[in-house]
């Protein structure tokens, strides 16, 4: 697996290499479907696991992620590069990887769906994958408050009240004291 | 062949033979089939309702968010007990256990039942008699279910907590270290062992209910979590500026309600205290808390006494913009923090970097000023808008048995005092304390010191009326008393001085105690004569409480003071005096004794000063 | 902005010419050949007390539900088929189509995807019809509470007869829950059916609230 990753590093620059849980190694945007071309055509990564994405929304990046595998090796090894996140309904572009794996297209439905990141070639890509006609933010993107948006939405029970302890104590206990501040 | 497509008659019958199976009884279990749930099946809940304390951690952990707690009929909101109750909602609930587990008192469970169905709404009639959805929705325990005295069930294994039962042990000075110096015994947490101790805080904040400051208890120790002790300090000096002193000498009432304290150790609240107050140097305490150029109004306030109630007292007029002067008899700022506790617990430099605080904020401390000696409360009442008296206890009291007030018998406070200025005392060979608080545990463990620094040895007995278990002092003090060499003997009760002549005593003469109250609560203690004891003795000392002296109060003033039965001062909620709005009190005259009491009054009585001087309705 | 592509789907509902097997062309207009146009009607009960009596009591012993599992809840339904509960005992049947059955079992989360076909399933059942809703993402949104795509409460899109608690109920509990049923049905108290069909425009109003690609009729009968 190192001879591997030493290959691929003579060859494109690698920003970060980790083998703590699995290998993943990082390249840039521009590298990076010309880097998973490499491990599929060269290095026998002829199995796409998955794509997917992470939104680090404080560092306004979508990581994406291919994971390959490598039937000869046993061996899985993951592609990660981040990409620019753009501002919601603003949606961010990456190169599509379906021109390897005909299963990409599918991933990359989805992370269009879920994620609001477009992949101009991909095929099908604008048509709906899980959701039917979503209309608001992607749902996983981190700026989506799902849980605002469940209560806005879908009618939980009402009644539900509750009190926290030390508020309700500091009521029945001490309302003069409590009300001291500087 | 032919023969056998004939149709017999019997054929034709044959089939109307299973009618016979009508009369005969079913070879199925008959309907509806009850099978139990196996024994630790996770079922509906179960609540003892008398147990729980309502610390909401069920709450807390929940992921669907079930519960809620909510106030329930026949619970009284008390000190260590909120008086909700958890309220489970079953169309949340996904019965994963976690709130059993996680629950403080053991007193949340399951049952191994889990059959309940109800009807939807109605068009017309109601369907009351098979429940609604809303029935899903109950107060655990509270509302007779059928599954409430269920014996199966899921409970929390033994030995299973989420939270370590054990609290981490703070590194001390060994016994033979410790026995004749007074350095300070407690190291302090280290940053891995606060962090360890702090994670085992549910942040139910049960005990800010019972402290008397009421303090941020668990927000400061998830600032310590999160290792943010600025914040942390922050949360400190909202309602507590000697967090230095608080951290080592706190009575720590919070800790005796600690939710977590129920199966386990409590929380060491005190010592996590500590830890912030010890990790944040003095130099940046301005900067933290923002305090480095304060408003001032113009407006001036005499404190008189510089203990816990006169600091605190200043340091938030001091914050609110008032020109503070604190008015100091003994010549060290501090109080019965300085002179009443001993070194070994609260070394002199801390205290000195809280109040060094407390005085770069404006604050001027007057020492070696006693009021109504050097200066008349009169003076202080003309040249100010407000006064605030915290004087304390320095009065020690007397048993009043016979001999007792001969020159050998001392007072616990006063020696105390003596030790703090470094005076001469009388130390003989044989010491009688005569005492179970804490301050009988610190005149002894001090004298007991100094017995060993002089004669290498320690012989002192101490003696109080409580049964061991029922000793006013905290438990680790005696403990280490005991370590250090004292005879505790609980449950004696003085009973005469035998004396030698007039210079020397001879010893004590104590009895078994039966009981200290009489049937109607007064303090009236019971004598088993037959069982006595005479502990021999060159020095006896009385530690048996204090009293007030309030001579500086002028004559007029005085009679128009109401006092309680236990001889405070009866002011206001804010510690305004009635009938003499310019003065306040606070500490232990007014309350207590304790320090954080006197900082919770002295904290009040500020707010009550600021609200006087603006002229604001109560 | 986002791009999404609807029209191809939508391009099946429209009405257009069709070319046969045997080549004859003709016309087609889904919307309106594959569904009745009718509103849902009230049912009265029958004026004669003991016959409406009778009528319960075989309705309620041939519960005849409809074998859709839509959602984890419904792995709870096929013990309850199995030697182990029988459930036939009881009169409980299982039916493959909605044509055939009286009662529809929501077995746990809905999620918005799912409850357009719940909505379609529960429209095409004939009357009178029960629904049984199992677990508690059904009552108060249960696990699923703050999900975007999954609703809160059923009750709101279509009328509920019997709840059982549970994540997941126990087989027992379900079994439980049609004793219920059954009960409700024989005291005339499981009108659904009727509710449905008196307060078809709320129910409709809370149901295109959250289904967006509403392609099918308003009833589906």
């Amino acid at each position: 697996m190192e001879k591997v990753i030493e290959n691929v590093q003579k060859k494109f620059s690698l920003s970060e290499v980790t083998s703590a849980h699995g290998y993943f190694i990082t390249c840039e945007k521009k590298d990076a479907v010309s880097l998973v071309t490499y491990l599929k055509n060269v290095e026998g990564f002829k199995h796409l696991v998955l794509i997917t994405a992470v939104d680090w929304i404080k560092d306004n990046k979508f990581q994406l992620t291919y994971l390959l595998n490598n039937p000869q090796m046993k061996k899985e090894l993951g592609v990660r590069t981040y990409i620019e996140r753009s501002v919601w309904p603003e949606e961010s572009v990456m190169d599509s990887a379906h021109h390897l794996w005909p299963a990409a297209k599918t991933y990359q439905r989805e992370l269009h769906e879920m994620f609001g990141i477009d992949f101009p070639d991909s095929p099908e890509v604008n048509e709906p994958l899980i959701l039917e006609y979503w209309d608001d933010i992607p749902p996983y993107r981190k700026d989506f408050d799902t849980k605002q948006y469940s209560e806005d939405t879908y009618f939980p029970r009402e009644g539900r009240e509750t009190d926290d302890p030390a508020t309700y104590m500091k009521e029945m206990l001490y309302p003069f004291e409590g009300e001291k501040n500087v | 062949m032919g023969n056998s497509t004939k149709t017999s008659f019997k054929d034709v019958l044959y089939p109307f033979t299973v009618w016979k199976n009508i009369l005969k009884e079913p070879v199925t279990i008959r309907h509806p089939e009850k099978r139990e749930g196996s024994d630790r099946y996770r079922g509906f809940h179960t609540n003892d309702i008398d147990k729980c304390i309502g610390c909401g951690t069920c709450e807390e952990i929940c992921q669907n968010a079930a519960i809620d707690m909510v106030p329930c009929e026949g619970v009284d909101t008390k000190p260590g007990d909120s008086g909700l109750r958890p309220r489970v909602d079953y169309g949340r609930c996904c019965w994963c256990a976690l709130c059993v587990d996680v629950c403080t008192t053991n007193s949340l469970g399951m049952s191994n039942n889990f059959r309940w169905s109800v009807e939807g709404e109605n068009r017309g009639e109601g369907n009351e008699a098979n429940g609604t959805p809303d029935d899903y929705r109950f107060i655990i325990g509270a509302e007779n279910k059928y599954w409430d005295k269920a014996e199966k069930g899921y409970k929390k294994p033994d030995g299973y907590d989420l939270t370590p039962p054990d609290r981490v042990q703070m590194d001390h000075l060994s016994v033979e270290e410790r026995s004749d110096s007074f350095i300070e015994m407690m190291k302090g947490y280290s940053k891995e062992q606060a962090k360890k101790e702090a994670d085992r805080c549910v942040e139910c904040g049960i005990c800010t209910a019972t402290c008397p400051a009421h303090m941020g208890i668990p927000a400061y120790i998830r600032a310590i979590r999160e290792d943010d002790l600025e914040e942390g300090l922050r949360i400190l000096y909202e309602t507590n500026p000697l967090p230095e002193v608080c951290g080592r000498i706190c009575t720590h009432k919070c800790e005796s309600v600690c939710s977590i304290g129920n199966k386990g150790d409590a929380v060491s609240i005190r010592w996590l205290k500590r830890y912030i107050a010890d990790n944040v140097p003095a130099e940046k305490y301005k900067e933290i808390l923002g305090t480095s150029d304060l408003a001032k109004n113009g407006k001036k306030v005499a404190v008189v006494g510089a203990g816990p109630s006169g600091l605190s007292a200043a340091h938030y007029l001091a914050l609110m913009g008032y020109q503070v002067t604190v008015f100091e008899a003994l010549p060290y700022a501090g109080g019965m923090m300085r002179y009443g506790i001993p070194e070994y617990r609260l070394p002199y430099d801390q205290i000195d970097k809280d109040i060094n605080y407390i005085v770069s904020l404006g604050v001027e401390i007057k020492t070696n000023c006693k009021v109504g000696k050097e200066i008349s409360l009169e003076e202080l009442k003309r040249d100010y808008d407000a006064v605030f008296a915290g004087t304390g206890l320095h009065l020690g009291r007397s048993t009043r048995i016979e001999n007792s007030d001969h020159k050998k018998v001392f007072q616990s406070i006063d020696l105390l005092r003596k030790i703090t200025l470094r005076e001469e005392i009388y130390v003989p060979e044989k010491i009688v304390v005569i005492g179970g608080g804490n301050v009988a545990m610190d005149i002894t463990r001090s004298l007991a010191r100094i017995q060993r620094q002089k004669y290498g040895q320690v012989d002192i007995v101490t003696t109080c009326l409580e049964p061991a278990d029922g000793m006013l002092a905290d438990d680790e003090e005696v403990d280490e008393a005991k370590e250090e060499g004292a005879i505790i003997t609980p449950s004696y009760g003085p009973q005469s001085i035998e004396i030698i002549d007039e210079e020397n005593v001879k010893g004590l003469h104590v009895a078994k105690c039966l009981h200290i109250f009489d049937e109607e609560g007064r303090f009236n203690p019971a004598f088993d004569m037959e069982d006595s004891q005479f502990y021999e003795a060159d020095m006896i000392i009385e530690s048996i409480g204090q009293a007030s002296d309030i001579s500086y109060i002028p004559q007029e003033t005085q009679e128009t003071l109401e006092f309680n039965p236990r001889r405070q001062i009866v002011a206001d909620p804010d510690y305004q005096v009635k009938n003499e709005p310019w003065l306040f009190v606070g500490g232990d005259i007014a309350k207590g004794p304790d320090v954080i009491t006197g900082i919770s009054t002295g904290h009040l009585a500020a707010v009550g000063i600021d609200r006087y001087l603006r002229g604001d309705e109560k | 902005m986002a791009k999404m592509n609807y029209g191809k789907r939508k391009a099946d509902l429209e009405r257009r010419s069709v070319t046969g097997p045997d080549g004859e062309v003709f016309e087609v207009d889904p919307m309106k050949n594959y569904f009745c146009e009718a509103p849902p009607k009230v049912y009265k009960p029958s004026p004669l007390t003991p016959l409406e009596k009778f009528y319960n009591w075989c309705r309620a012993e041939s519960i005849y539900i409809l074998g859709f599992g839509t959602g984890c809840g419904a792995i709870e339904m096929r013990p309850l088929m199995s030697p182990m509960y029988d459930a036939y005992r009881y009169g409980v049947h299982w039916r493959p189509t909605p044509r055939q059955s009286t009662v529809f079992v929501i077995g746990g989360y809905a999620s918005v995807k799912t409850i357009k076909r719940i909505i379609r399933s529960y429209e095409q059942m004939p009357g009178p019809k029960y629904v049984l809703a199992v677990c508690s993402c059904t009552i108060n949104g249960g696990m699923y509470w703050d999900s975007y795509n999954t609703i809160n409460r059923l009750d709101h899109y279509i009328p509920v007869d019997v709840y059982v608690t549970g994540c997941m109920p126990r087989p027992e509990a379900l079994l439980d829950s049609v004793e219920t049923l059954k009960k409700r049905i024989k005291e005339g108290r499981a009108e659904g059916q009727n509710k449905y069909a008196e307060n078809f425009e709320w129910y409709k109003a809370n149901q295109k609230q959250i289904i967006k690609d509403w392609d099918m009729p308003d009833y589906n009968w």
